[in-house]
């Protein structure tokens, strides 16, 4: 018999709560933990931890393989290009004061694709192997270039399975743009950071544009259907928005999602908002608050599911493994492989932040262009680096199989990758995150469990999230 | 830690475990922010300004059995990784 290996954290809610490298777990007593670890188990410690997949007969090779298999979905590596992040130009008709990657002027040259960038995108379009393909249009604003993401669309319909994200501020919503919205693979990803007031304070600065902006929200959101349109807010924990102010914004367009997001340290956030290098405990309060809120208002009127999209997130990497592809929080996350940024000048980035810190002037992370090619030394590079699994701390961490590595946040933050994993914002943020998920997963409050269920996508509330072992 | 303290105590370090405690004494408050703990002779000292003696005790006896848990864990860990490459 062996015994699947088990990391401990002590929890508020769950007891010790115990995790296997592929995921499972369990809430134990105490007294269980001084069993295990003096090989003093009872018989039925050991028919529990049969049962639930953390002891295994050597010749039991269902159960090996059944293991072997849970643990490949944690650590297996993608493969295949199949997620673009592309930037036609870098010009934008605003000049958000957090404007994460220093976005040039409405009339500036030189920081739209040219011609042979666009061939260049065309041909590596061309090239990649699968059947499916997921494009984001990042900015700068990307619809002052719809000719541009016309050509880009037009060059996929090969895939068989496709999606557009079209990131805009909609400050400019013609009927051009709108043919291109009109198409069914094509999404729309906003920023609304709360009411009009709250969202002139940082974004739209005066009346009419902000008028101008809530206006054309209202317009994409009565003519297509729930779910093509998505928002998200950028706040500041210095003066967050008043929470069932922002849930009411967001609830009032008929948008399920908040993605409570507080200022990226890139960019020009790094001068005007110094502060959001680290996130405090201000911050995490105001997080959970706003969670706890949605979960309330959820019980309260069934007739709709709100959701915070990062605590979903990381509720699916509990449960869903293998089904979350958020890029920022995945483990192992390796740069340059299945998803690729490909910036106004062609330049070929690792990941949407390492195109900020470029642009920040902080640290050139780029690994080539799209005309020659990524995959060179500076790919290999960042890539020795791409896991948690070998970390000292991350070794130690219960939540480790649910966690991700980012060393594009550490140089943000920190210009180094070498830190201790726990002195970063990246470790401490997700710590009290993973807190946080299990003391819901515990929880017995009915309000707390529909909301999961739903978030999990489950078709019915169960009775219960987390097992005990006494 | 600095600031008022709200429960100081002291536990034994069994003859076995005297290398997994001191592992566990100085990673202990890099994922338990407020606590610290101090190995002395078959003792740890321990110390946090937020919980209780009771629940600072079970803190200590998780992150001790965590260590222990790793020292076989890492082996098989790695050989199960090994078998799944292949």
């Amino acid at each position: 018999m062996i015994i699947t290996p088990l990391r401990l954290r002590e929890h508020s809610s769950a007891g010790t709560l115990c995790v296997n490298d592929t995921g499972r777990f369990f809430g134990a007593s105490p007294t269980f933990v001084a069993r295990l670890t003096n090989d003093d188990l009872s018989v039925e410690d050991e028919q529990f931890l049969k049962c639930e997949g953390h002891r295994i007969s050597v010749d039991d090779k269902f159960a090996r393989f059944a293991h072997l298999y849970a643990l490949s979905e944690r650590v297996v590596q993608p493969t295949t290009l199949d997620y673009l992040i592309l930037v036609p130009t870098l010009r934008c008709n605003l000049s958000c004061s957090y404007c994460q990657v220093s976005r040039a002027g409405l009339r500036q040259k030189g920081f739209d694709w040219t011609e042979d960038t666009l061939a260049a995108v065309l041909e590596q379009l061309d090239k990649l192997p699968g059947d499916r393909i997921k494009i984001e249009f990042q900015g700068g604003e990307p619809t002052l270039r719809p000719d541009l993401i016309r050509a880009v669309i037009g060059q996929c319909e090969r895939f068989a399975e496709r999606q557009f994200v079209i990131c805009t501020n909609l400050q400019v919503v013609t009927d051009e743009i709108l043919a291109i919205f009109d198409r069914p693979d094509v999404f729309i990803s906003t920023s609304l950071d709360g009411n009009a007031q709250t969202h002139a304070r940082n974004r739209t600065a005066d009346t009419p544009t902000t008028d101008g902006f809530f206006a054309n929200l209202k317009r994409v959101i009565e003519r297509y259907p729930a779910g093509k349109i998505s928002a998200l807010p950028t706040i500041d924990p210095e003066s967050p928005p008043d929470i069932d102010a922002l849930i009411d914004s967001y609830a009032a367009l008929g948008l399920d999602g908040i993605f409570l997001r507080p200022i990226n340290y890139q960019g020009f956030a790094r001068k005007r908002h110094r502060g959001s290098r680290e996130q405090g405990e201000a911050w995490r309060n105001y997080y959970e608050r706003a969670v706890r809120r949605i979960i309330q208002r959820n019980w309260q009127d069934k007739s709709r599911i709100l959701e915070e999209t990062y605590f979903s997130i990381c509720l699916r990497r509990i449960f869903h493994p293998g089904a979350e592809r958020h890029v920022d929080l995945r483990n192992p996350n390796p740069m340059g492989i299945d998803y690729i940024v490909v910036d106004h000048d062609g330049t070929v980035y690792p990941t949407d932040e390492a195109r900020m810190l470029a642009r920040s002037g902080v640290v050139d992370l780029s690994i080539g262009d799209v005309a020659t090619g990524w995959n060179g030394p500076a790919r290999e590079t960042l890539n020795r680096c791409s896991t948690n699994q070998f970390d000292p701390a991350c070794r130690r961490c219960a939540y480790q199989p649910f966690c991700g590595r980012d060393i594009i946040d550490d140089i943000a933050r920190y210009g180094r990758i070498d830190l201790p994993r726990t002195e970063t914002e990246f470790c401490r943020r997700h710590l009290h995150i993973f807190d946080f998920v299990f003391e819901l997963i515990y929880s017995d409050d009915p309000a707390v469990r529909y909301s999961l269920a739903r978030w999990l996508r489950l078709p019915a509330t169960p009775e219960r999230f987390g097992i005990r072992h006494q | 830690m600095g600031g008022h303290l709200t429960a100081t105590i002291c536990c034994e370090i069994g003859a076995h475990d005297h290398a997994a405690a001191i592992n566990a004494a100085r990673w202990i408050s890099q994922f338990y922010s407020d606590v610290t703990a101090t190995v002395g002779n078959r003792r740890v000292d321990l110390a946090s300004g937020v919980r209780g003696p009771a629940e600072l005790k079970r803190v200590w006896q998780t992150c001790l059995a965590n260590e222990k848990l790793m020292i076989g864990g890492d082996a098989m860990r790695a050989s199960l990784l090994a078998e799944l490459i292949e």
